[in-house]
C-alpha cells in the first residue's frame, strides 16, 4: 500500500518516537512538492528525505491534470456549504488519490470533510494518525492502543475529540 | 451526501460540532499570557488559530512558514487539532 502525505500529518509523525510504524502500514509515502515546500525544522526534514534517501518515501511533483483537479476541490470548499476552505497541499493528496486509490494522510478537517461531502470522492480513503494507530493494534504492532494514543499526543502535542478516539 | 459508519447525523452537521469541540479545547489548553506576551502579528495569528484552527492562514498572518507557526502554536500550549 502507498500513502500520499500532508504537511500536517507529518509534521506530528516526525515528532511521534514510534513513526517506524507508518512503514508497517505503507510501503511508500508519497511527498508532493508543494508539502515538501512547508517543511522547514530539521526534525522533519530529516524524518522524510532520510526516508526518501532509504527508498520508502518519494517526492511527488503534480503535473497540470493533478493541479487542475486540486483547484476545483479549493473553488468547491470556498462556493459550497462548507464550513473550511482546503488549501493546495491537502487537495493535491486527496487528487492523487482519487486518480491512484492511495490513502491519505492529514489531520486536517477540511480534507477529512469533502470524500464525506462530494460524491466522487466518497471512495478515498483519508487516515489521521488515529486511524494509522488503530490499523497498528489491529495488526496486533500495538498492545495498548489506549496508552499508544495517549503517548503520541504527549509526545506530538496533538489531541482528537474523545469521542472519535474511543470510536 | 455519504455518512460514516458510526455517524448518525449529516456530515455537515458533523464537521459543526467537530469544529465547535475542537475551537473548545484550543480554547481551553492555550497558554494566555504566554499568547498574550507575543509581538502582535504572532499574537494576532495565534489568537485567530485557536478560534478557527487554520494553520495556513495563520501562518500568512505571522508572517512564517507554516512548520514555524505550528511550532509556535504547540509553545503556547495550542494542541493540533483540526
Amino acid at each position: 500500500m502507498i500513502a500520499v502525505c500532508d504537511t500536517c500529518f507529518l509534521i506530528d509523525w516526525a515528532r511521534y518516537s514510534r513513526r517506524e510504524l507508518v512503514f508497517k502500514a505503507f510501503r511508500r509515502l508519497l511527498t508532493p512538492k508543494q508539502v515538501l515546500d512547508e517543511v522547514v525544522s530539521e526534525r522533519t526534514l530529516g524524518f522524510i528525505v532520510g526516508e526518501m534517501a532509504k527508498g520508502r518515501a518519494v517526492l511527488y511533483e503534480p503535473l497540470p491534470p493533478v493541479l487542475d483537479e486540486a483547484s476545483r476541490l479549493i473553488r468547491f470548499s470556498i462556493e459550497a456549504e462548507f464550513a473550511r476552505r482546503i488549501d493546495l497541499p491537502e487537495a493535491i493528496c486527496l487528487a492523487v488519490a482519487r486518480n491512484t486509490g492511495y490513502t491519505v494522510l492529514t489531520e486536517n478537517t477540511a480534507a477529512l470533510t469533502l470524500p464525506r461531502i462530494l460524491r466522487d470522492y466518497s471512495g478515498v480513503k483519508v487516515w489521521r494518525a488515529l486511524e494509522l494507530l488503530k490499523e497498528a493494534h489491529r495488526r496486533g504492532l500495538i498492545e495498548d492502543f489506549k496508552r499508544e494514543l495517549e503517548n503520541y499526543c504527549k509526545e506530538t502535542k496533538h489531541t482528537y475529540p474523545l469521542e472519535e478516539a474511543e470510536r | 451526501m455519504k455518512r460514516r459508519r458510526g455517524e448518525s447525523t449529516h456530515p455537515l452537521e458533523w464537521l459543526r460540532r467537530r469544529e465547535e469541540k475542537l475551537k473548545q479545547m484550543r480554547r481551553k489548553n492555550a497558554d494566555w499570557s504566554h499568547i498574550n506576551r507575543q509581538p502582535p502579528r504572532i499574537r494576532l495569528a495565534l489568537q485567530y488559530l485557536v478560534e478557527t484552527g487554520d494553520y495556513r492562514t495563520a501562518a500568512k498572518i505571522a508572517q512564517l512558514p507554516l512548520e514555524k507557526l505550528i511550532l509556535i502554536s504547540k509553545e503556547a500550549g495550542i494542541p493540533t487539532a483540526m
